[in-house]
């Protein structure tokens, strides 16, 4: 009892630092500053003890007697807890600076943002699929709520209108296909539902594909595949920016947490009609996303569209696990660290810019940036290249694992296809660069501002460079190959099944 | 006649497919919100109906939660809704087109 | 691409899964086509209109205070959390002191969101005029 207690902690900890930054936030006196400050206080404390709980913990259910294996902790469970606060903290520390020049943020929006951190936790421990559903919603509405923070803006609060409705109305389809699993099995525990298709594999057969079909549409919806990705752009746009890199960086990650348990455990036996359904939603996602990409002027749209086409590339390393690839599910955990660097980091910059001036968004107004702030246009430079895929970045070596667990799972188009879409997206990315540095400024070049967020920034910078091309060069420190096996090791912890 | 499962899943499906229908048809926020409480209902009257079926008081649980949840969902809904209308005087879908995507 | 298996039972449910989606965009698109062309535009007034069994609506001379929205949404949501406490109270000897703390630890969460509330002036009476 005493040693679940310490495994929840963490969870504890975030619940609690939410609920504090909500009572203070009635108290006038408490500048914006000191709710970050706590906020990122009771993070980092949640981090910590979760970093000292990595190893020790393989696969213990919490509280079994009494919530029954509802609750699961494994490494992969603690790896993702890691990185959902992890990007909070780095999405709170960056975005100091945003914070200040805007009038619209108080208390409330740090608590609700400990409350989505909460949900995702509680997302990748989920090992109930109502449990997930409760949980994604605990997620989802915090972000709903924060989406529309700007009262002031009415482009977001159409975008939390839109999202709301359209979020609402595909969460039903998850609810649905687990109703209907419900009736078929019996049970909604993840195991039962593989121990039960394993036992009677023709049983009710077709409801079960479409129950998991189901829960496949709701998952789809929130990381933006193609045909459910109209909200993307819009609600992208019109969230404010340190909602922007939070969705972009770190809701998406937490939704294919329990995308990858669910697919690794009960998909296992419709591996072969899933794979064709993900290839052609993989085929869709990568060639719409680009379109998408390449047809927006703003740079925050545009990194909006990138995000579906990043979701598309996972989704053909998706299709590739049930082909038989072995490799290709710790890819994707591995993509997604990488994708969370590069996203937090560019972000990061629009949302820096954007605290300074009112609004520096559109390409045009990255004309000769390079002349203006060197150190931020190079920065900017790095993560535009690992978010290409270019070569001495992460962003290349995650792109290089999911191609070739596509090619040894035997699907040459999908991986052709994926190649050619990152060469295709090399012309958005680059087109930054390029007027970053080809063009002339009237601007006087500004000083390097030394401060939390561009430190922050500066450190993404540093990790994706270092992901890229610093594996082994410096002895003591985890190099990318221990990113790797850590990935690994997570997989393996939920492929283990004691059912 | 006696009334047995399948009759409630069927009744759980028909309300399903007017809240989709609600859902595709209505240009009214405040209905598109009803339609949402329709969809999670009607999947609620699935689960109680399953858990019966079962003898499995578990489903019936599930429905206290998604009630919970669709409570919650649609008060934070509703609560953007006045705020949208203070400011347009109409919560007509139409009016959305700030933005096109 | 790989060469599709015609004779795989699964092939159908996918085609099925295809079909679906076209026809579902193709109707979702013509509603949207047929209903902006034939629907009237101006009964969303009529329809959304206050009905008091027959007789005319009495102009009220002051408008309602969305203060009162916000009590009823308060209320809805107290409401609602309440239906957890049954199932506890059934099986109260069942899941004894555990169940007990348990319900302590919710009940106290859900008085912080009243204070909360009430810190807010969510329920301060005389704000309504």
């Amino acid at each position: 009892m005493i040693e679940d207690i310490l495994l929840a902690l963490p969870l504890a900890i975030v619940v609690l630092g939410a609920i504090v930054l909500m009572l203070i936030s009635h108290f006038p006196t408490v500048s914006l500053k000191k709710y970050n400050l706590i906020a990122v206080f009771f993070l980092v404390c949640a981090f910590i003890l979760k970093l000292t709980q990595l190893d020790d913990s393989n696969h213990i259910y919490l509280f079994e007697p009494l919530f029954n294996k509802m609750f699961v902790i494994d490494t992969f469970s603690n790896l993702f807890d890691l990185l959902f606060l992890a990007g909070a903290i780095v999405t709170l520390l960056i975005n100091t600076h945003y914070f200040q020049e805007r009038d619209y943020y108080n208390g409330e929006f740090f608590s609700l943002l400990l409350f989505s951190v909460f949900g995702m936790m509680m997302l990748s421990h989920a090992n109930e699929l109502v449990t997930a559903f409760i949980s994604l919603e605990i997620a989802s509405i915090s972000v709903y709520i924060l989406v529309g923070y700007n009262k002031n803006s009415l482009k977001s609060s159409e975008a939390m209108l839109t999202y709301i409705v359209l979020g609402a109305l595909s969460s039903t389809f998850f609810i649905l296909g687990t109703a209907l699993i419900y009736g078929v099995v019996g049970s909604t525990f993840i195991g039962d539902i593989y121990s039960f298709i394993q036992n009677n594999p023709t049983k009710e057969i077709t409801m079960l594909i479409v129950a998991l079909m189901f829960i496949m549409v709701t998952i789809l919806f929130k990381i933006g595949a193609v045909p459910f990705h109209s909200w993307v752009i819009d609600v992208y746009q019109g969230a404010p920016y340190p909602i922007t890199m939070f969705m972009a960086a770190t809701f998406k990650i937490a939704v294919f947490a329990i995308f990858l348990r669910l697919y690794l455990i009960d998909f296992t036996h419709f591996y072969d009609i899933f794979s064709k359904i993900l290839q052609v939603v993989a085929v869709v996602t990568l060639i719409g996303g680009s379109w998408l990409a390449i047809s927006q002027n703003n740079l925050k749209r545009m990194l909006a569209g990138s995000s579906i086409v990043h979701a598309g590339y996972l989704l053909i390393a998706l299709s590739s696990i049930g082909l038989g690839a072995e490799f290709a599910a710790p890819a994707i955990v591995f993509y997604l660290m990488s994708y969370f660097l590069s996203a937090v980091g560019a972000f990061g910059i629009l949302s820096f810019i954007a605290a300074q001036r009112r609004r520096r968004a559109t390409f045009d107004d990255f004309k000769g940036f390079s002349q203006e702030r060197p150190y931020l246009a190079a920065m900017m430079t790095i993560f535009m290249l690992s978010l290409a895929g270019f070569p001495s970045t992460i962003g290349f070596l995650a792109k290089f694992y999911i191609f070739l667990s596509a090619i040894e799972s035997g699907q040459i188009f999908l991986a052709g296809l994926g190649i050619t879409v990152a060469f295709i997206s090399i012309y958005y990315y680059f087109k930054l660069i390029a007027l970053m540095y080809f063009y002339p400024t009237d601007e006087e070049p500004k000083k390097f501002p030394f401060g939390i967020s561009s430190s922050v920034i500066f450190l993404m910078a540093l990790l994706t460079i270092w992901g890229g091309v610093g594996t082994g060069w410096i002895p003591f420190l985890p190099g990318v190959d221990t990113l790797v096996e850590t990935a690994k090791e997570a997989i393996n912890s939920i492929s283990v099944k004691p059912y | 006649m006696e009334i047995t499962l399948n009759h409630y899943l069927v009744l759980s499906t028909i309300l399903f497919a007017i809240g989709l229908i609600g859902v595709m048809r209505r240009k009214n926020l405040l209905m598109l919100f009803f339609a949402t409480e329709i969809l999670l209902n009607s999947v609620n009257i699935g689960f109680a109906a399953i858990s019966h079926y079962y003898g499995d008081l578990t489903g019936q649980m599930f429905a206290f939660f998604i009630i919970a949840i669709a409570a919650s969902e649609v008060a934070v809904g509703l609560g953007l809704l006045v705020l949208w209308y203070k400011r347009n005087g109409s919560i007509d879908l139409d009016m959305m087109s700030t933005m096109k995507g | 691409m790989e060469h599709y298996d015609v004779a795989n039972p699964y092939f159908g449910v996918f085609l099925l899964f295809v079909i679906t989606f076209g026809a579902f965009y193709a109707t979702t698109i013509l509603a949207r086509l047929a209903s902006r062309a034939l629907a009237a535009k101006d009964t969303e007034k009529i329809k959304l209109s206050i009905y008091e069994c027959g007789p005319e609506v009495t102009k009220q001379p002051n408008r309602i205070s969305t203060q009162f929205y916000l009590f009823a949404l308060l209320f809805l949501l107290f409401d609602v959390e309440i239906v957890f406490m049954f199932p506890w109270a059934i099986n109260f000897k069942l899941l004894g002191w555990f169940g007990f703390v348990e319900m302590l630890m919710f009940i106290l969460l859900l008085a912080i969101g009243f204070v909360y509330a009430w810190k807010k002036g969510a329920l301060e009476w005389h704000n309504i005029k």
